[in-house]
């Protein structure tokens, strides 16, 4: 396989971007929200120096709300790490579902402005292919962005990964208005130059709803 | 003073809500553009602090959409951009609007909220508005 990044240097580093871009949104917006929740005790504290009684339930209820903000900026990081350390190997053992699920959680919150929902969870056992994992979620994140597109505003894609026969195939399905854009000439250089370096094909199956990438001999 | 808060984030909303009546400042909020745009229809406020960035209305059409229900409501933007230089050449449009960037200051924000109010067209002369 030809595993040198530079051959999609371009795409690459628009994936990362966009990926670190939107990550950055949402962890200002935890952070905000964390600032606000200390805020809010900061000013408790005062009403409670002025006099004026204070319920230690309110308090709690914002600590809580606090914490869970905690929960949600480390989880973000963990998926920013995990995304990180995947330019680490040019080629190595990847569990398809796991790259499918960090690409879909990276892209959450650009689902969410454009109003689309990403459904990951049928997803069960490992599927396991060899192959650059940067490369592999660079592609993943150009069918989506094309997926969402086609399933339109207030849909669901839903994202699969399984073993058929001697292949793997990743299933982008639920694309309703995939009829409809035959024209838009997809996939394009870019996706194509992708599928030749993961020696991988894809299928656009409009009638079904579903873009198909499959990747042979596993 | 009239606030009508807009983020798609309903911790932050509710919790800046909160903090704004704590300070004798009334204060709405709602989570979605439509809300927003069913607010300003039926309840007059002087400013509306709009996020940039929220599902199906951008800030920026939003309150192009509000302009034309209550021409004199006037405006900030807040932003989750990573830097005020990322938002100002993201959003050029707004160079000449009131914005701060998150986490915001309550003490800033309604500050700027008062500078709008009492000088509506300072706004329009303002290079640097934070």
């Amino acid at each position: 396989m030809t595993s040198r990044v530079d051959i999609n240097g371009e795409n690459a580093l628009k994936f990362f971007g966009k990926m670190t871009a939107s990550i950055s949104h949402e962890l200002k917006n935890v952070l905000a929200i964390i600032n606000e929740k200390a805020g809010l005790l900061e000013d408790l504290c005062a009403m409670a120096e002025k006099g004026r009684p204070v319920d230690p339930e309110r308090i709690k209820a914002v600590s809580e709300k606090v914490i869970k903000q905690v929960q949600r900026g480390d989880e973000i990081i963990r998926k920013l790490n995990s995304f990180a350390h995947c330019t680490d190997e040019s080629v190595c053992d990847v569990d398809l579902c796991e790259g499918i699920k960090l690409v879909s959680c990276l892209s959450g919150r650009i689902a969410l402005m454009r109003g689309i929902s990403l459904a990951t969870d049928q997803m069960s056992d490992p599927v396991i292919i060899n192959t650059n994992p940067f490369l592999l979620e660079t592609l993943v994140w150009l069918f989506l962005d094309f997926a969402m597109d086609a399933a339109g505003e207030g849909k669901t894609v839903s994202i699969t990964a399984e073993k058929q026969h001697a292949n793997v195939v990743v299933r982008f399905s639920r694309l309703k208005g995939l009829a409809g854009m035959q024209q838009k000439n997809f996939p394009g250089e870019n996706e194509k130059s992708l599928l030749a370096a993961l020696k991988a094909t894809a299928v656009i199956d409009a009638a079904a709803g579903e873009v198909i990438i499959s990747f042979g001999q596993y | 003073m009239r606030v009508l808060l807009v983020d798609d984030e309903k911790e932050l909303v509710s919790t800046l809500a909160e903090r704004f009546s704590l300070r004798d400042i009334e204060a709405d909020w709602v989570t979605t553009g439509e809300a927003a745009i069913k607010s300003v229809a039926s309840k007059t406020y002087d400013i509306a602090v709009l996020d940039v960035k929220m599902p199906k209305i951008s800030g920026i059409e939003l309150k192009k959409k509000l302009e034309e229900i209550n021409p004199v409501l006037k405006y900030i933007f807040i932003t989750g951009h990573g830097s005020e230089e990322d938002f100002m050449t993201a959003s050029s449009e707004l160079s000449a609007e009131y914005y701060l960037v998150k986490p915001v200051n309550i003490d800033d924000l309604i500050q700027k909220m008062k500078e709008i109010l009492i000088n509506p067209d300072k706004r329009d002369s303002l290079q640097h508005p934070l």
